[in-house]
Order: C-alpha cells, then sequence, then structure tokens
C-alpha cells in the first residue's frame, strides 16, 4: 500500500477555450452584441465556479500486488492493482510500463465506487529483475485540471531456467570435504585402496583377517576417502553479443546455473564468478539454499567491459579455491579476459573454457577485403583456442545444434590437472 | 493502454436532451420567426430583402446542421471534447445570426453547459457504473458558478443599459445567497 502524489496541471483544453473566451468577449463588445454574454454566462460561471474549487488534493492510495515476485523465465504472474482517489478526483485510465523482461496482458478493468481495479498477466520472457511502472491519469477540479502519477510495481525477479547437466569437471586435486569423489587421499569410504600393517587406533572392524592369519601379523584394509570437489564457473560478461538461440551473456549465465546446479546436485561445492561492468561473485558453497544465492547473484550480471582483470591474484581465496575446477563461458573476444585465463591456469587452477560465441562478422557483398578480413579473424580464434590449449586450458564450442551436456562431457570424463607450482 | 474500458451503453439521453436545447433555441426562433436583424448590427430588418432573409435563414440552418451532427458525433464518441466544443460553437453562431430573446439565449447556453458536463457524465458511465448524485456533487462548485452569472447576464440584458451593472450584480448575490441557503439545508 502507498499513499503517492498526483502532479496536478490545467486540463490542456483550458488554455484554448480561456483563450477563445477573451476573443469571443472581445469580438462580443466589437459588435455591440451584449446579448451573446447571456448565452456565454452560464459556462463563464462554470469555469469560474471550476476554477476558485480548493486545489485537488495530492494523495492517492495504490495498492499493488503481484502474485510472485520470484519467478522462472515464462512464469506468468498476476498483477492486481486497486486505486482509491480521493473525493473530487477521478481516474481516467491507467497504463502499465513494463521494462525488458516482462510482457504484459490487461484481463481486466473496472471503477467502481471510485475505486479503480484493475489485473494484467505478466509473463516473463528473460532472466533478470523486471521493474514496472504504473502511469495514472486522474482529471480534479471538476475537469479544469488533469494529474499524472507514475508509480512503481513491486520488481519481479526472474530466474533463468537452466538445462539439466551430468557431466561437470572436476579437478584432480580434491581438498578435505566429505563428498561422492574418489580421490588419491585414504580415509573412512567404501573404496579398497591397500592393505598395512595395524597401527594403534585403528578400527577392529577394517582388520583383514585373512592377510592377519597369513602373515601372522595384524593387518588392516585401507580405503579411499571419498571427497567433495569445488567448482567455480566463470562468466565473461565483458561483452554482450546478440545471436540465434540467446545472446553471448544470456547463453553464459544459463550454461553457469546448469552446472552450479549439476554439481550441488552431486554433492560439489559450487560458486560464480562475474567479469563485467560490476564483478559479482558467490564463494562455493552446498546445498539448495545455496543454489538459490547463486541465482540471485546471477540475474543481477550486467555486461559492460570497465571491470575485467588482467589476472586473478586480487580474489579472494574463499571465492577461487586452490584446486578448484574452474568452467568458464566467454566468447572469447576480450584479450584481458584470455590474459586473465592464462594467469589462472599458471596459477595452478583446473581451467576448461566454453566458447558461447555463435557468430561471426558478415562481410560486406560490395567490398574485397572483408572476406579475407573474415578469414583472418577466424585465423585469430583458432589461435586463441590453441594458445590455451597450449597452456592446458581445453576449449570446447557451444554451438547452435550442440548441447551444453555434448561439449562439457568430454572435458569432465578425466579430472582437470592443475599446475605444479 | 486502458484494459477494457470501451463498455457500450453511457448514458447518452441527457446529452441528447440538451443538445437538442441547446441547437433547438435558435431553430426554432429561425424558423417561427422572420429573421429581423435590428440587434444584429445588420441592416434593418424593414429594408432587407427577402433574398438576404433566404440567404441568412440557409445560413443560419446549415450552422445549426453542423452543429448537430457535431453534438451527434460527441454522443458517439465522447472523448472528443473538440466536437463538442464545435457543437457548442455553432450554437453561439446560430445565436449571432439569429438574434433571439435574452432569457433564450441563458436558456440555450445552459443547456450548453448542460451538453458539456453530461457528454462527460455519459463517458464515465461508458467506462463503468457512476452514482450520478457523487457525480453531480463533485461538479457542485461549476453548477453554482453557472447558477450565479447566468440569472445575472439575463437581468442585465432585460433592464436599461444605464441600469445593467447594479441590477446584474445586485441578482448575481441574490443569487448567491440562494445557492448557499440551499446549500446550508
Amino acid at each position: 500500500m502507498a499513499e503517492r502524489g498526483i502532479t496536478w496541471q490545467p486540463a490542456g483544453w483550458l488554455g484554448p477555450v480561456v483563450t477563445g473566451a477573451w476573443l469571443t468577449a472581445l469580438i462580443v463588445v466589437a459588435l455591440g452584441r451584449a446579448d451573446l454574454v447571456v448565452f456565454a454566462a452560464p459556462l463563464i460561471g462554470a469555469l469560474a465556479g471550476g476554477w476558485w474549487t480548493p486545489a485537488p488534493p495530492r494523495g492517492l492510495q495504490v495498492d499493488a500486488e503481484v502474485s510472485a515476485e520470484r519467478v522462472f523465465e515464462g512464469d506468468t504472474v498476476t498483477l492486481r492493482v486497486r486505486m482509491t482517489p480521493p473525493d473530487g478526483v477521478e481516474i481516467l485510465g491507467v497504463s502499465l510500463d513494463t521494462g525488458p523482461g516482462l510482457e504484459a496482458r490487461p484481463v481486466s478493468w473496472e471503477i467502481s465506487g471510485g475505486v479503480a481495479r484493475g489485473e494484467w498477466e505478466l509473463t516473463s520472457t528473460r532472466w533478470g529483475r523486471s521493474n514496472s511502472w504504473l502511469e495514472l491519469a486522474v482529471r480534479g477540479a471538476g475537469g479544469l485540471m488533469v494529474g499524472r502519477r507514475r508509480y512503481e510495481l513491486p520488481v519481479v525477479s526472474t530466474f533463468p531456467s537452466a538445462g539439466t547437466l551430468d557431466a561437470v569437471p572436476r579437478p584432480m586435486e580434491l581438498p578435505d570435504l566429505l563428498g561422492v569423489h574418489l580421490g588419491r587421499r585414504r580415509g573412512e569410504g567404501v573404496e579398497f585402496a591397500g592393505i598395512r600393517e595395524y597401527h594403534s587406533g585403528d578400527a577392529l572392524r577394517s582388520v583383514n583377517w585373512p592377510v592377519t592369519a597369513r602373515r601372522g601379523r595384524l593387518h588392516v584394509n585401507e580405503r579411499l576417502a571419498e571427497q567433495a570437489a569445488k567448482v567455480v564457473v566463470l562468466i565473461d560478461a565483458s561483452l554482450d553479443i546478440e545471436q540465434p538461440g540467446g545472446s553471448t551473456l544470456e547463453m553464459s549465465v544459463k550454461g553457469a546455473l546448469a552446472v552450479v546446479q549439476a554439481a550441488l546436485k552431486r554433492g560439489d561445492r559450487a560458486g560464480v564468478i562475474a567479469l563485467g561492468g560490476v564483478i559479482r561473485w558467490m564463494a562455493p558453497g552446498l546445498g539448495r539454499r545455496h543454489l538459490y544465492r547463486v541465482v540471485e547473484a546471477l540475474i543481477d550480471i550486467k555486461s559492460g567491459g570497465g571491470a575485467s582483470p588482467a589476472d586473478f591474484g586480487g580474489f579472494p581465496r574463499a571465492v577461487l579455491p586452490t584446486g578448484a575446477a574452474v568452467v568458464v563461458f566467454s566468447p572469447l573476444v576480450d584479450e584481458r579476459v584470455i590474459s586473465a585465463l592464462v594467469d589462472l591456469r599458471r596459477r595452478g587452477f583446473g581451467v576448461v573454457v566454453v566458447d558461447v560465441l555463435r557468430v561471426e562478422p558478415t562481410p560486406r557483398p560490395t567490398s574485397e577485403y572483408d572476406p579475407v578480413a573474415v578469414r583472418m579473424w577466424r585465423i585469430g580464434r583458432r589461435g586463441v583456442r590453441n594458445r590455451l590449449a597450449d597452456v592446458g586450458i581445453p576449449v570446447g564450442v557451444w554451438g547452435e545444434d550442440t548441447e551444453l551436456e555434448e561439449v562439457l562431457r568430454p572435458m569432465s570424463l578425466r579430472p582437470l590437472l592443475g599446475a605444479r607450482r | 493502454m486502458n484494459p477494457d474500458t470501451g463498455r457500450p451503453g453511457g448514458r447518452p439521453w441527457p446529452c441528447v436532451l440538451s443538445a437538442a436545447v441547446m441547437l433547438g433555441v435558435p431553430a426554432v426562433w429561425t424558423l417561427a420567426a422572420p429573421i429581423t436583424a435590428t440587434a444584429s448590427g445588420l441592416p434593418d430588418g424593414s429594408s432587407m430583402s427577402s433574398r438576404s432573409a433566404a440567404a441568412l435563414g440557409f445560413v443560419v440552418i446549415l450552422v445549426l446542421v453542423v452543429g448537430a451532427g457535431s453534438a451527434a458525433y460527441a454522443i458517439v464518441s465522447p472523448g472528443q471534447t473538440a466536437v463538442a466544443g464545435l457543437a457548442v460553437l455553432c450554437a453561439a453562431l446560430a445565436l449571432v445570426f439569429a438574434p433571439v430573446e435574452a432569457w433564450a439565449d441563458g436558456l440555450s447556453g445552459i443547456a450548453a453547459l448542460a451538453f458539456l458536463l453530461s457528454l462527460r457524465l455519459h463517458a464515465a458511465a461508458r467506462s463503468g457504473p457512476v452514482e450520478v448524485e457523487e457525480w453531480i456533487a463533485a461538479r457542485r462548485p461549476m453548477l453554482i458558478g453557472a447558477a450565479v452569472t447566468t440569472p445575472a447576464a439575463m437581468a442585465a440584458a432585460l433592464v436599461p443599459s444605464g441600469w445593467s451593472l447594479p441590477v446584474a450584480a445586485g441578482v448575481g448575490v441574490v443569487a448567491a445567497a440562494v445557492c448557499t441557503v440551499a446549500l446550508a439545508l
């Protein structure tokens, strides 16, 4: 519920009417036709009466309610608005101005007892936070004044809808966290790792009795620890290039969400870093609540090249923990990001890159040099991929007819090796 | 975008009635009485040829037809305030060409005001249910203004020109007092 002020101004027709009345009065005096004043007297009196009415009140009570403020792409929410104007103020109409990412469809509108009620269906078309405004047009002082009020409606947050994914790259070096991956470390898992002599403190249930009987000394079974991986998804939002199947940023966000979702489902810790207009990050975490925190961080990502770092030295260790597998979604166009990825690899992180750029420059038909330039551009792109591959960063291209699963599957077959420092 | 505002119906009959009175007064004067241009500054009626009178009558009828058409269009599309203004202008023009008595001028003027207000009521009724009493109460200052100025102007037109100003002032004060008493009651 909100009490909002109306900005009043004289009605548009008032100026011409007053001017016309003055001109008529002049003509009446010039022609000596005072009888016409009698005809105009009621209109002049009404105008004067309306003009002397106290200034219309500025307050207007607007109650706006959205059935859900958090939705997924394609979902529809209902917006209900109830406007109660003060006495003497009449609502002429409303218009709903939705920002990008929301489409509005009017459902009902009625004014009864001076109270206006409207209902719209808002369909979310793109992830992000969508603002919408209600523009009210009102009339007061018997129609001599018109007012406008722009009312900001509750923000609708649209979560990106991500496909399901099974293949998520994982690092070779696993941290000491309880999870599902079998690393090199011996621990309390179920996978057999070897047999060794009994040391004091070993659990009795781990004694291997056949071996103990053969060798005459106590021997125990060793098992591999079940560890969790840390996966950090890095989104290159320095550029947002429109292309078929969604812009590069859109694809990156959806891909990142799919990777985070799959990693969390597997029991790993997953986090996200976005490089773009504003650097955003979410340290790796676990569980469903963490997934929603990541989603909230993702929908605020804006494109822009202002904050792309040349290296990753400045990131806190909690955000980019040592030994984490880094999955990068990037159009591989910004040289700073490419240098930063090489730096990241040299710091010992296992990095894979998903190239989300699906378009290439279109040569002008009249130009002789454009086809050559496009070929050079393609060679440059290949060079970037080779440069990354040379330092141990595999690059997969997420093409138009390719699923993300197909891109990440080959990179997930083996754990990612971290460089020796 | 106004969802579902275009409801049929509304309240067209007060508009029709008031438009009929507004345009009917000069029409009746033109048709019933021979056109005399004494008060209009035109040549004297006795010296005016029947041809000139017929031409003037034709002009008045033409103006009234345009006014009637405008009024009809304004009733069909009540949002068209300019067309409603054209209908009122046609009534005023007809009164210029066909001078009438002061009370008829006043009657036509009141009908013009009623026409404009009833059009607004018609438009409001088309967009949703309207409480007529509340609607009229919201326009009380305008109605009081008209109720004060109209009798004053009519009285001023009826008396000799030397007395018009004091008479108009007196009638205006009395009308204002009557309105105040009526509202107080």
